[in-house]
């Protein structure tokens, strides 16, 4: 394996333990309309990406997104509470700006989309957080067929014409099954997903 | 690239036990159409125990998971198939079974397998057939020394352009495969035996067949399939064009060279195709590939 792509694919798929930290603004977001209490998710207005970086003096951080996915998010505007929140994601979407790099991630190194087509998350608790718009939502994330439970910061903010929804968080890929190379690249992917803003696919051949 | 763990376990093992039980099963004085197979076997059997006790699930399930076992079940079928007695069309249908049964467990149920999995399944039998039947002449009209290192060389190639071109995993997997085949090689080029290794014909063309092929199609669409990959166990058979015509009437040692080199310009033209055929092109991935990148 060259180098290079070991290198490019550690620094996509990292992940972490749940450490998570809320970044984006969510100013930055076009709201998205509420209908009866309930958004559909998409790729045209939701932003779901990953970053991993390699170990080292030259992390050269990866971007990767998936082109294909949807959800719901069900809310309550006039308590601006959350009530689910779920996601399938193709994952034989997944696109990079490199199309070896995009070809490796989807093989059984890493995702191995082959045989685990399907990825997602599925909300279950929707604990209100410190601050007015800020949650903690507990959820079931499944990657590369492994089911797991994380909990992750989720900031909310309910406006006239509709609901933005940001988090940024870490997952640990090796609790998800992807072993590979943890001695080359982080083991900790950070994923960011946007409710409000349009998800930014690669093409095929990359960028 | 690869851990230091992965070459003891995984590559020195293997070889080591092919070659131990090679010369073990010749200095018993057992028939030896079955010295190369059951060698190969038990090295390959090394490998695929230390693949179990690794992170990977390598108990037979999805397709590319069964290659290994197919290459010990191949190893059981391929001395018989060339026991002395038997008729040549018993002979192809011997090995036309096999190649379907092997096809039958790494052609994958995908609907978006093309071929379909019917015509995968009967254009993999088809070709592993003649492949296996066609080394198997090779053997006896040429240096049974040399297509058994050649056979060994290839499996190592098409290992290290399968852990390049796509997967680490995969190639790993590959590797334990081709180390077995070259512990098997090295031991049976000590004496010129050429029913011990037309008895390995068939579980060379299995495997090593097997690893490309799971290899080529792994890919999603709209990703092409990694078709190089597909000709690589076939690359032996160039040699028949020194066994065969003006060339045949040359000295031993000629041929060999020749026989060599033609093997040499086949697999270098298919590895430059593999390699080639999977870059991405662009400014991002030329910088990438330079030699002074990372190294792992």
């Amino acid at each position: 394996m060259p180098s290079w792509m070991f290198s490019q694919a550690a620094a996509l798929l990292s992940v972490g333990v749940l450490a998570a930290v809320l970044t984006a603004p969510v100013n930055a977001a076009e709201p998205v309309n509420v209908k009866d209490g309930k958004a559909l998710l998409a790729p045209d207005n939701t932003r779901l990406q990953f970053v991993c970086a390699h170990l080292g003096d030259k992390p050269d951080p990866r971007t990767g997104t998936f082109a294909k996915f949807t959800g719901a998010v069900e809310a309550d505007a006039s308590t601006k509470t959350l009530k689910s929140l779920s996601l399938e994601i193709d994952a034989n979407s997944l696109t990079t700006e490199i199309a070896k790099l995009t070809a490796h991630l989807k093989s059984p190194d890493f995702f191995d989309t082959r045989e685990h087509p399907k990825a997602g998350f599925v909300g279950k608790k929707f604990m209100p957080g410190a601050a007015a718009g800020e949650f903690k939502v507990t959820g079931d994330l499944t990657l590369h067929g492994v089911t797991k439970e994380i909990s992750v910061p989720v900031k909310a903010a309910f406006t006239g014409s509709g609901l933005t929804v940001t988090s940024e968080f870490a997952i640990d890929r090796s609790e998800f099954g992807m072993k590979y190379g943890l001695d080359k690249v982080e083991k900790n992917v950070t994923i960011t997903f946007v409710i409000g803003e349009k998800n930014k696919v690669f093409s095929e051949a990359g960028k | 690239m690869f851990s230091l763990d992965f070459l003891l376990k995984g590559v020195a093992a293997p070889a080591g036990a092919a070659f131990v039980v090679a010369l073990l099963l010749r200095r018993a004085g057992l028939g030896s159409r079955g010295i190369g197979a059951v060698a190969y076997a038990a090295g390959q059997a090394l490998g695929t125990a230390w693949m179990l006790s690794g992170s990977g699930d390598w108990l037979p399930g999805r397709n590319l998971q069964w290659v290994p076992w197919v290459g010990v079940a191949a190893a059981a079928i391929g001395p018989t198939v060339v026991a002395t007695g038997l008729a040549t069309v018993e002979r192809w249908l011997l090995t036309i079974f096999a190649a379907a049964a092997a096809a039958f467990v790494l052609v994958p149920l995908w609907p978006d397998l093309w071929p379909p999995r019917l015509t995968s399944i009967a254009l993999f039998a088809l070709a592993a057939t003649v492949v296996a039947r066609l080394l198997d002449g090779l053997v006896r009209r040429s240096s049974p020394r040399l297509i058994a290192l050649l056979m060994a060389g290839g499996s190592g190639l098409a290992a290290m352009l399968i852990a390049a071109s796509l997967s680490l995993t995969i190639g790993e997997a590959a590797l334990t495969t081709a180390a077995a085949l070259t512990g098997t090689a090295i031991a049976l080029s000590f004496r010129s035996d050429e029913l011990s290794v037309r008895g390995l014909c068939l579980p060379y063309t299995l495997a090593v067949g097997g690893w490309c092929y799971v290899t080529a199609i792994e890919p999603p669409p709209p990703a092409p399939p990694l078709v190089a990959l597909l000709f690589l166990p076939a690359a032996p058979l160039v040699v028949w064009l020194t066994a065969v015509g003006p060339v045949s009437r040359w000295s031993t040692r000629r041929r060999l060279v020749a026989a060599a080199l033609l093997w040499l310009t086949c697999v270098a033209a298919l590895s430059a195709w593999a390699w080639f055929s999977t870059e991405g092109g662009d400014e991002e991935y030329a910088r990438l590939t330079q030699p002074w990148h990372t190294i792992i």
